[in-house]
């Protein structure tokens, strides 16, 4: 296929349907696990692994997805990125392929960027329930793409001063009255309603997506959808 | 930190409980409850919404506060209302009203419970015209009344969970009777749904919109839009190719003049059932390139027994049976021709084998239906008739030959000869269309014995030289 892709394929339906033998499809499931390592890496700090040894586990999974001699084994819902990550890592934790695995992606090699601030930031974090800390760190992960979107939109669209009052309208602050905050920003009162009420609707699409990358039914994003929001509220 | 709001904790300063779990407090404009974004274009984005009034589902079209400052957009946005309440058609999405307020522009408007076309994936023919009959009969309502679209596309193509279709966005639409709101020369549109000429800044027209129907139709069944040398799908293959000319006066006239192409079946003959006629010339050009490989390497086989005679040395390693004659002559009765030999087989390697390669490929990348490998080949009488004709001719020839009637004149055995690459390119039709359907030749005992029964004349007229030569 020459011509830009006009159906819809998330990424992880990309890897699925084509059981990582692809190029293309390698190429996808790279891209998400540079996206969805930092789950793996809380969920193996909260099975009591050192940091190092977390950091090691992260590439070694990831190298062996990527290689996807694991795919076959993995008995997880494979509709669901997820869930496939959740069970791969349980499955390289009870230590079968650990040593040889490493010696095959030769040692310290380094499968997936992990971001230094971001682990710190993971190690600082309560303990959790190792499962718990998988998903909650799946949640954050998915929010913050969705927000970065947003973010990147509106720096497109040159609009950088009222993403500060979406900002404090999304953390739940006590904003300003409505008339307040269009003589600050130069605009009208349903101007500022329209432009909060449309940034919250957008950042809701732009979370439906994200999710829908890693789902292979559309009918799961839903489902992965409550999911997040329990977690995130729990 | 945590929601100043509810006390959940906060990513990245967001908090998940308060914007996901409830449902969003409405943004009211004038009747209208504003809800969830349910689609977007370039120009504006289309929101759920409730007419509190009438008491009534609808979809808000808003204009991008970006652009709410600019009056040209608002002035083109305003148009896009005023084009759509010209249009009454059950496939053209209806607008109710258009209103402002403090800046905010927007437009009121049938809500369409379903999907992007392309949402589904591609479809199966059948269902692909059906989407592309409905856009044809909503084009056609648009164009009476002198409204183009401009930007037919699968994601302004809905399509309802009965099959129904709306068209959607008339965003970028002109109008013959009104003032145009792009300047001349400003190309808009999608790629690859998009008229040449748009490229050209020609003046909108018909003709634009019936070239997206046919790009669209051609995405829909191939899963993506048409690119330079494209090759339209085999069913309705030449439909799609007039919906897509280059030069819109070759085009279809009217979007229902390309519905009703796309209505008739597609002419397929008794021969090569479920073959469109584009497809048939191209099993028959390659049942052309064997003929004449075959052909060839028969006459090269055939140089190679007929009796030669050599006046000087002969070369013992190509030439067999050499006999001395009574004048010091050597006659010899078989060799290896080579390079007649060499020249079939350059036929075979350069001309043949690759056509039938090119043609299995195609057949191969536009999976054409073919029918199974159990129905019988209607070739089978043919060829058993035409070998029967042949061999009757040459026998008949024969006998009033030789009862001394008449002879016939000298330029019967290229006749006969003719009729021979006839039954030939007839024979490999044949071996094609079995190979089509994966049926063995050897099922075609009518097709196999018709081929023997056209080679005894040659093979005949061959054996009658050598006994005359002794």
């Amino acid at each position: 296929m020459t011509g830009a892709r006009v159906f819809p394929t998330t990424r992880w339906s990309l890897v699925v349907s084509a059981r990582g033998d692809s190029p293309s499809a390698r190429r996808a499931l790279q891209e998400l696990l540079s996206t969805y390592w930092s789950p793996l890496y809380a969920f193996a700090r909260s099975k009591g692994l050192a940091r190092e040894d977390a950091e090691d586990a992260v590439q070694a999974v990831c190298a062996r997805l990527i290689q996807a001699e694991f795919a076959a084994r993995v008995e997880a819902d494979r509709g669901r990125l997820r869930a496939y990550l959740r069970a791969s890592l349980a499955n390289h934790l009870r230590g079968q392929h650990e040593r040889e695995t490493r010696q095959k992606r030769g040692g310290d090699a380094v499968v997936v960027e992990l971001d230094g601030a971001l682990l710190d930031r993971l190690d600082a974090a309560p303990h959790l329930d190792p499962g718990d800390a998988f998903d909650r760190q799946w949640a954050r992960q998915v929010m913050e793409r969705a927000l970065a979107r947003l973010e990147e939109e509106f720096e497109a669209e040159g609009r950088s001063g009222p993403l500060g009052v979406v900002r404090a309208y999304f953390s739940g602050q006590e904003l300003p009255p409505y008339g307040e905050l269009a003589a600050t920003h130069d605009t009208t009162v349903t101007r500022i309603k329209s432009l909060l009420h449309r940034a919250r609707a957008r950042f809701r699409v732009h979370l439906r997506d994200e999710i829908a990358d890693t789902v292979r039914d559309p009918a799961d994003v839903d489902s992965e959808l409550s999911t997040l929001i329990a977690v995130l509220s729990a | 930190m945590e929601c100043a709001r509810c006390g959940a904790g906060l990513v990245q300063g967001v908090c998940a409980r308060c914007f996901l779990s409830e449902p969003l407090p409405s943004l009211v404009l004038g009747d209208l409850e504003v809800g969830e974004e349910i689609g977007r274009g370039g120009m504006s984005t289309v929101y759920r919404a409730r007419n509190t009034a009438l008491d009534r589902p609808a979809a808000v079209k808003l204009l991008p506060e970006s652009l709410a400052d600019d009056p040209a957009m608002v002035a083109r946005f305003r148009r896009e209302a005023q084009l759509l309440a010209k249009v009454d058609h059950p496939a053209v999405v209806r607008v109710f009203g258009a209103g402002s307020h403090e800046g905010v522009h927007w437009l009121e408007m049938e809500l369409v419970e379903g999907e992007p076309v392309h949402a589904r994936g591609p479809l199966a023919p059948g269902e692909a015209v059906a989407v592309v009959q409905q856009l044809c009969a909503a084009l056609d309502a648009a164009h009476e009344v002198g409204v183009v679209h401009r930007d037919v596309k699968p994601a302004n193509v809905l399509i309802r969970p009965d099959g129904s279709v709306k068209l959607v966005d008339f965003g970028i639409a002109s109008s013959s009777a009104g003032r145009r709101l792009t300047r001349t020369g400003n190309a808009v549109g999608t790629p690859g749904f998009m008229a040449p000429e748009i490229l050209s800044g020609a003046e909108p027209s018909k003709a634009m919109d019936v070239f997206a129907a046919g790009a669209l139709l051609y995405t829909l069944m191939t899963g993506h839009p048409p690119e330079g040398a494209f090759e339209p799908p085999p069913a309705h293959a030449e439909a799609i190719r007039r919906a897509l000319a280059p030069e819109p006066s070759a085009r279809f006239a009217t979007a229902g003049e390309f519905a009703a192409a796309l209505s008739r079946p597609a002419q397929t003959t008794a021969l090569h059932p479920g073959l469109p006629p584009d497809e048939v010339v191209w099993l028959r050009a390659a049942a052309a390139a064997w003929t004449l490989a075959s052909a060839a390497m028969l006459y090269a086989l055939l140089l190679c027994v007929t009796p030669k005679v050599y006046e000087g040395d002969v070369p013992p390693l190509v030439v067999q049976g050499v006999r001395e004659l009574a004048d010091g002559t050597k006659l010899s009765m078989a060799r290896f021709e080579v390079m007649p030999l060499l020249v079939g087989l350059a036929v075979v390697l350069f001309l043949a084998a690759p056509a039938h390669g090119a043609l299995l490929g195609r057949w191969r990348r536009l999976s054409l239906p073919a029918p199974s490998s159990e129905v019988r080949l209607a070739h089978g009488p043919w060829s058993f008739g035409l070998g029967v004709v042949l061999c009757g001719a040459y026998l008949g020839r024969i006998a009033l030959e030789t009862q001394g009637v008449f002879t016939l004149s000298p330029y019967v055995p290229l006749v006969a000869g003719l009729a021979e690459v006839a039954a030939l390119w007839w024979f490999w039709t044949a071996v094609l269309e079995g190979t089509r359907r994966g049926r063995a030749l050897m099922r075609e005992p009518m097709v196999v014995f018709g081929f023997l029964l056209g080679l005894i004349p040659p093979v005949h007229n061959l054996a009658r030289y050598l006994e005359t030569l002794g």
